[in-house]
């Protein structure tokens, strides 16, 4: 399998200080990689870091084999697409507008053209939301607006899709969808990289879970060998009690209460 | 077919608004008397003496308007903030200061645009290095823009305090916003350049529209840094021409983008357009409104868009209650 990102021995963190510390980590193509952890441990410092939108204060974020600070904004933004949280109100697109957005770093300032319109009404049928087109992007429930986020997302880049805590604040049933959705793209060839805060769900998922701990790699394997009471409890400093999803068979946490 | 009226409607806004800018004033004429004044009809003294008068002011205020409304969509689009202005970077505080400092020094009226825009450049060129140095975060524009307006407002107050008062009353009356025209500027350069800068904004506008969607956002879509600056710039450029246009002409950059975008959407494409006509034709009226409202008196323009704006723009926030 081809790699895809390379971090090498990364210090990284804002203004003076450093959140993430001597980070080495590899990422191949085709991977379901879950990064998982501790509140302030570093996941969205690492995705942050991946995405170049954050440069590492010492060692190097590769792509492909080449720096991510040498990469045009607009270069990386054809190779890979991030799903972060829009903070603040949100402009009252429609959501065949926001899906648009995701042309933008294929043709620049064009408006949409006819190829474009096929692009964005194909990825809405696949994803599901065909129904919620000419509806305002800010009239939508957050579970919604994630759908068409990871939408707009593979409009942009259909390769690798990166994603900061995609379902930390949504139901049950947009939680599945969203994660289902994620575990469809991967199957077809998509890289899927996310920081998850659910344990059990980066378990049912990911192919890899990626454990970070006081901003270094604590512990990085396949949800077979990391999701147990041991590792989860150290990672964690809590209580677990482990066992068996009945419904996919993958291994699953509880927290057990009142021994904190 | 709704939204199109209400489109249409804001293109036919200028039109009618130059009509009555041209009509009315301390004397009023007819829009037929106008009319007969285009080349061809047959023009009589009176309206042809009130045109030659008027019609620099009407381009004045048409133009001084929209580059403060496109500049106000911008701004308001790239700090993500209702309540951003085309002065929030401290274009009209250096603008000020360059003003307050020709004046006090007995400089002629084209050595005090001169010194206007040297005032507003050096803001420009603040905001446009912090923004280098520290990154280009909402926030930390927003804040050095007011610090720098401090800084500018404190030195025109120290000025003020060392002036003579007819030279304290010179310098307010052009801070008031003064759209009468002078001939001590080159109207014909600052327009073309106005629409010069307004033409490159627009062909920006879906950078504005994923800008406006915050910084992480754009920058994960394709929007350098580059680009985001050069917006910015171009916003900035076209807050200073206004100024040296009109004076600094308050609440026309904030409240029109505002009502621009409740009619015609979050859209860039439309909301540059349409932005500079409503922008244009609101300042046009508001200087008709200051010229004939107390005759023989001219209330500043400023006065009435700042009184008129803040009143609307009140009942507006209290009716609508935007989520701020």
């Amino acid at each position: 399998m081809q790699v895809l990102f390379t971090i090498r021995s990364a210090d990284a963190g804002y203004g003076s200080g450093i959140v993430i510390r001597g980070l080495d980590l590899d990422i191949a193509s085709g991977e379901f990689i879950s990064l998982i952890g501790p509140n302030g441990a570093g996941k969205s410092t690492i995705i942050r870091l991946l995405t170049g939108m954050l440069q590492p204060v010492n060692g190097t974020v590769c792509f492909r084999g080449r720096d991510v600070k040498s990469f045009r904004t607009r270069e990386l933004a054809r190779n890979f697409s991030v799903v972060m949280r829009i903070t603040g109100e949100v402009p009252a697109f429609t959501v065949r507008s926001f899906l648009g957005f995701g042309m933008f770093p294929h043709e620049g300032a064009a408006r949409y053209s006819a190829s474009n319109r096929l692009t964005v009404d194909a990825t809405a049928e696949r994803t599901g939301i065909t129904g919620l087109m000419e509806r305002s992007v800010n009239e939508l429930s957050a579970g919604e607006f994630q759908l068409v986020q990871v939408a707009r997302a593979l409009v942009q880049s259909s390769g690798v899709i990166i994603l900061d805590e995609p379902v930390s604040n949504l139901d049950y049933r947009h939680t599945t969808l969203v994660m289902d959705l994620l575990r469809e793209l991967n199957r077809s060839g998509t890289t899927v990289v996310c920081a998850l805060h659910d344990v059990n769900c980066a378990s049912d998922y990911s192919s890899r879970i990626v454990c970070i701990k006081n901003g270094a790699l604590f512990v990085s394997g396949a949800p077979s060998r990391v999701v147990n009471t041991a590792v989860m409890g150290e990672l964690y400093d809590a209580e677990f009690m482990s066992l068996v999803n009945p419904a996919t068979g993958s291994p699953m946490i509880v927290p057990v209460s009142g021994n904190m | 077919m709704n939204k199109w009226f209400r489109i249409s409607v804001l293109l036919i806004l200028p039109l009618a608004a130059v009509t009555v800018g041209l009509s009315l004033g301390s004397e009023a004429i007819s829009p037929l008397e106008i009319f007969s004044c285009i080349p061809g009809g047959e023009c009589t003294l009176r309206a042809e003496v009130l045109l030659k008068l008027r019609l620099p002011r009407v381009i004045i205020a048409m133009f001084a308007g929209a580059a403060l409304s496109v500049s106000g969509a911008a701004f308001q689009s790239v700090f993500r903030n209702p309540l951003a202005d085309p002065f929030i970077t401290g274009v009209s505080g250096g603008a000020a200061l360059g003003i307050s400092a020709a004046v006090i020094a007995g400089m002629g009226p084209v050595a005090v645009m001169v010194m206007a825009s040297v005032g507003s450049l050096a803001a420009i060129a603040m905001i446009y290095a912090v923004s280098a140095i520290r990154g280009i975060t909402g926030n930390g524009l927003v804040l050095s823009g007011v610090a720098l307006s401090f800084i500018f407002s404190s030195s025109v107050m120290l000025i003020f305090s060392m002036a003579r008062s007819e030279d304290v009353h010179r310098i307010i009356i052009w801070l008031m916003g003064d759209l009468s025209y002078q001939g001590n500027i080159p109207v014909t350069w600052i327009c073309l350049s106005i629409l010069t800068a307004m033409f490159i904004l627009f062909m920006f506008h879906r950078h504005l529209d994923i800008i406006s969607m915050g910084r992480g956002f754009s920058l994960s879509s394709g929007v350098s840094d580059f680009e985001l600056r050069m917006v910015i710039l171009l916003a900035s450029v076209l807050a200073a021409l206004a100024v040296l246009l009109g004076g600094i002409i308050p609440f026309v950059g904030l409240m029109v983008p505002h009502l621009v975008r409740m009619v015609a959407g979050p859209d860039h494409y439309r909301l540059v357009p349409l932005s500079a006509v409503a922008g244009g034709s609101f300042l046009v009226l508001a200087d008709a409104f200051s010229r004939s409202v107390i005759v023989p008196y001219e209330i500043p323009a400023g006065v009435v868009t700042g009184f008129c704006g803040g009143m609307f723009f009140l009942f507006y926030v209290i009716k609508n209650r935007p989520e701020i």
